[in-house]
């Protein structure tokens, strides 16, 4: 037993994230990621006096898609409150944000953890706005701020404190990186700051009960620190612990350059918010109808889509992970499905149809995602379409094309951007299954007078039935079936 | 003034700590002062303690009304030169304050 086994970690995530609305969450400037500095700005980003404040319905909306997705209770009525603090980015002296009251509290994230399918609880979402970005030039004497981002709306997703390795903090960020990209609310994006990640971490004996003394890691941008950073974090504090030194609650700020963070905020100097409700808005009430056509049109959730890949395709783990990791790739696989000729919707499947559902899902993954992945193109750019992939499977399982003339038939398609039928036609590629066209192509191998030899030594030695079925194929150039072929060269010569 | 809820005392040292989270800059020779008159104004402020509130809804505002909400729009802003010419100091596009360090006691970036 290493020393770290003597100890389990504890943490918690809070993450931001960015809400993908047109316009700020309080008032109508752009709310689009980038641009000039400074453009995207109004009275109310700025704070000016006498600007209110009116909350974006889509903000609001998007917050209950991801409450419901995540399970939680949806609060009919929640207050919206100010937190103090003094910072060039906040104009107003104050963020708006949600205290004792955030919109959506309890529920749950699921996700896969190696094999196992693991759950964290939620202790709330909440909505609120950001703040403006301060470059901090090196040596300078001046901070630069750009207010694009101030307003822009945010809900912050609150784990409880039972993740217990660096690894599942990391599934728990990429599932909920994955799901806010499904329900089509954020586009998750860590590098651009759409999604960003405060870890609340601390050890304790291992089997122990109680928590330890946490600390708070922040500025962790990108999903390559998040494991690392933790990791980092875990080990510092049971190195302290084991030099016979004591945890002290403080903010610490990962230096992704070095490889190590930096104490930014010691307990004694922890901030007094003066959360009190904003006087400017009243309290956010939510009508039962319109919670209910959100839930009614709500996206499936990748946990959802994977059930249904596992249960009614008879996918496998690994593939049903493949297809749910982006939100484009389900859809494109579902249409595939269709134009392969399997029903829509949740109808249970006959053993072929599970078949052909897997061989979609294999041309899909292997073939189409190999290239595209080698040319650096997403789903979306695929020269193949959905209804053409799909068509293709279904000329396969039908026995129209050979699996093998299959794969040039693909690479064709990737090529020309040609429909498989188009491709098949002018290849002159569909197999021969009629069973007279065959019966007479291996009648013409088998009676003709300089096989005679051969024939006779078939007598003697079965084996040569192979050499007889590839006479046959040649006169068919290739394209009678082969196992139609063999059964019906295998008559004809016993027979003889 | 006087009621069953004693009246609590604001300390100086209470003053202090809110005067500097209210970036404001006292004098030690207010701080006995401004000790004295906010106990004062809280502790007329406590008299509403008196009243049975047993039953009563906690209320945040006073008007009756619900959060109205805007439709996702994008409406005009204001022009960047105009925003920039009351600011105390610029620099190119953005607005410039006194240098905030990296690891300062507010943090890398805001609280978000």
């Amino acid at each position: 037993m290493t020393a770290a086994d003597e100890f389990e970690p504890v943490i918690g995530l809070e993450v931001h994230i960015q809400l993908s609305t047109l316009s700020k969450a309080f008032c109508g400037a752009q709310a689009a990621y980038g641009g000039p500095p400074n453009a995207h700005i109004d009275p109310y980003t700025l704070g000016l006096p006498g600007a209110l404040p009116v909350l974006n319905h889509r903000a609001v909306e998007y917050a209950i898609r991801m409450g419901l997705a995540c399970h939680c209770d949806i609060a009919l009525r929640s207050e919206l409150s100010r937190k103090h603090y003094f910072y060039p980015d906040l104009p107003k002296g104050y963020q708006i944000s949600q205290f004792d009251q955030p919109i959506c509290q309890n529920g749950f994230v699921e996700f896969i953890l190696g094999s196992e399918r693991r759950r964290v609880r939620l202790q709330r979402i909440h909505l609120e706005e950001d703040a403006g970005k301060n470059l901090h030039i090196p040596g300078g004497r001046t901070s630069l701020i750009d207010y694009n981002r101030a307003g822009v709306p945010l809900i912050e997703v609150v784990s409880l404190p039972e993740i217990t390795s660096a690894e599942e903090a990391g599934e728990y960020l990429r599932a909920l990186r994955q799901l806010v990209r499904f329900l089509g609310i954020s586009d998750g994006n860590m590098e651009e700051g759409s999604l960003r990640c405060d870890a609340n971490v601390s050890i304790r004996p291992r089997g122990s009960t109680q928590l330890g003394q946490r600390t708070e890691l922040k500025n962790i941008n990108s999903f390559k620190y998040v494991q690392k950073a933790i990791e980092h974090e875990i080990l510092r504090q049971i190195d302290v612990v084991q030099s016979g030194g004591r945890i002290i609650m403080e903010t610490r700020g990962w230096d992704a350059a070095r490889g190590t963070s930096r104490s930014q905020r010691k307990k004694e100097e922890a901030h007094d918010y003066r959360y009190l409700p904003d006087p400017d808005l009243p309290p956010l009430v939510i009508d039962s109808l319109w919670l209910e056509s959100i839930a009614a049109t709500l996206p499936a959730t990748p946990m959802q889509r994977r059930d249904q890949y596992l249960e009614r395709l008879g996918l496998s783990p690994y593939d049903a992970s493949v297809l749910t990791s982006e939100r484009e790739l389900c859809e494109f696989f579902d249409r595939v499905l269709l134009a392969a000729g399997l029903p829509p919707g949740n109808t249970a499947l006959l053993d072929a149809q599970r078949a052909r559902a897997k061989q979609s899902a294999n041309w899909l993954s292997s073939e189409l995602l190999g290239l595209l992945n080698k040319d650096n193109r997403t789903i979306t750019e695929s020269p193949v379409s959905a209804d053409a992939l799909g068509e293709l499977v279904r000329y396969i399982s039908d026995g129209i094309i050979s699996g093998k003339q299959g794969k040039d038939v693909f690479a064709k398609m990737y090529e020309s951007r040609e429909t498989p039928t188009d491709i098949i036609e002018r290849l002159g590629l569909r197999q021969i299954s009629d069973p007279e066209l065959i019966t007479a192509a291996c009648r013409k191998v088998v009676d003709d007078p300089g096989m005679q030899k051969q024939v006779e030594k078939y007598k003697q030695n079965p084996k040569l039935l192979g050499f007889f079925v590839g006479k046959a194929l040649a006169e068919t150039q290739g394209k009678a079936k082969p196992e139609l072929v063999s059964e019906i060269m295998l008559r004809l010569l016993s027979e003889k | 003034m006087s009621g069953h809820t004693p009246s609590p005392r604001i300390s100086p040292d209470e003053i202090r700590v809110t005067a500097e989270m209210a970036r404001l800059l006292l004098s030690e020779s207010d701080i006995p002062k401004l000790s004295d008159e906010l106990s004062a104004i809280l502790a007329y402020a406590n008299s509403l303690a008196e009243v049975d509130v047993t039953n009563v809804p906690p209320m945040t505002h006073a008007v009756p009304d619900h959060c109205p909400l805007r439709g996702d729009v994008v409406e005009p802003h204001i022009a960047r030169e105009a925003a920039l010419r009351n600011a105390p100091q610029r620099e190119s596009a953005y607005f410039a304050v006194p240098a905030v360090f990296a690891g300062s006691d507010e943090g890398f970036d805001s609280e978000g």
